[in-house]
């Protein structure tokens, strides 16, 4: 039995990348590479800024890491088990922030959408502002539910595992969560309205 | 048992609904045209699922995936592995053997351990015969120049 090469790896399934990441790093620096951006991605939505989700992306690989030789699947396969140590780190890193109110979040959104969608109008990029807004006013886990589709384009089934739900409830959740949103939305844009009139009755008296 | 929430209810309120909005959300996901004939749909429904399917689409394209720096996935990398704990070089040979070999050497190592047993076994046995032929010879009532 010889060892596989990069390519051969590449082939394996997540289950046998495990089973030999125990032993062998190698196998490890491959699962890494194939959930690294999902993992970046998801924690770059919840925190809303790239120097937090470099360190918490990292911290979730050192983690998984350290912890690899205790991973035993039943029923939570490595990519679930991954987003559900991602999921503590963000849950711990909100409660900190809480804690020490430092800067708003959506701050960094609209700087990201202003450089990186430079080609969209100006129009167009404050109303996804206000999407992503809205989006982070919604409950923690719609906000992970939207995210994980979304984001990291993954099925229901998937997505019910990481959660701990069924396909079922997930497609419920997604129903509800639109709902919410367009109600949030709807709120916004009301309290927008309302602050463009303020000047005008303002100046009328 | 606790109760439900919101976002638990066991029974979904309109399956038809969530279905066709998870297959339209499927459908963004994977970039193809939706094409799921609402037949189970009323046409509140389909008002309603037209307003959402809106909504996905603007979410579609807001969520964008972000690429994280180059030089940070690579340092991550490279961090993860350096921090590996070295295995042994024995150890990694015995993984790399095929299993017939990993068998035969199990056989082989079994019987060794086998033998080494037997002969330290016997080694101790006769050890204790040999204290036993002493403590005999202590013995008065055996002892040849005991007084009669």
């Amino acid at each position: 039995m010889s060892v596989p090469n990069a390519e051969e790896w590449a082939h394996q399934d997540d289950a046998t990348l495990v089973a030999r990441a125990r032993t062998d790093p190698a196998a490890f620096g491959v699962l890494y590479e194939r959930y690294v951006q999902k993992v970046y991605n998801y924690i770059y939505y919840r925190t809303g800024n790239h120097e937090d989700a470099e360190d918490l992306t990292a911290r979730v690989f050192h983690r998984a890491m350290a912890h690899i030789k205790g991973y035993v699947e039943r029923g939570v396969p490595f990519q679930a088990w991954l987003y559900r140590i991602a999921h503590n780190l963000v849950a711990n890193w909100h409660r900190d922030r809480s804690r020490h109110k430092v800067i708003p979040l959506d701050e960094f959104v609209a700087a990201r959408l202003r450089s990186e969608m430079p080609e969209t109008s100006a129009e167009l990029r404050d109303e996804i502002e206000r999407l992503i807004q809205a989006v982070r006013a919604l409950p923690e886990e719609r906000q992970q539910l939207l995210i994980l589709k979304f984001v990291d384009q993954l099925s229901n089934q998937e997505i019910g595992v990481i959660m701990n739900r069924s396909e079922g409830a997930i497609k419920s959740l997604y129903h509800r969560t639109l709902l919410a949103l367009r109600e949030q939305l709807g709120s916004m844009a009301e309290q927008t309205q309302a602050q463009a009139e303020k000047p005008r009755k303002g100046k009328r008296r | 048992m606790r109760p439900f929430s919101d976002d638990e209810l066991p029974e979904a309120p309109n399956s038809a609904l969530e279905d066709w909005l998870a297959a339209h959300a499927d459908a963004l996901i994977r970039g193809v045209p939706f094409a799921l004939p609402a037949e189970g749909l009323s046409e509140a429904e389909r008002a309603e699922a037209h307003s959402l399917m809106l909504l996905a689409s603007r979410l579609r394209e807001g969520l964008r995936p972000v690429t994280p720096d180059a030089a940070f996935v690579a340092r991550l990398r490279a961090e993860l592995l350096a921090q590996a704990p070295a295995r042994p070089a024995l150890l990694i040979g015995w993984q790399r053997l095929p299993k017939r070999y990993k068998l035969v050497a199990r056989i082989g190592g079994l019987t060794l351990t086998a033998g080494l047993a037997l002969l330290a076994g016997r080694h101790v046995l006769e050890l204790l015969l040999r204290a036993q032929r002493r403590e005999r010879g202590k013995d008065p009532d055996l002892s040849l120049t005991a007084a009669g």
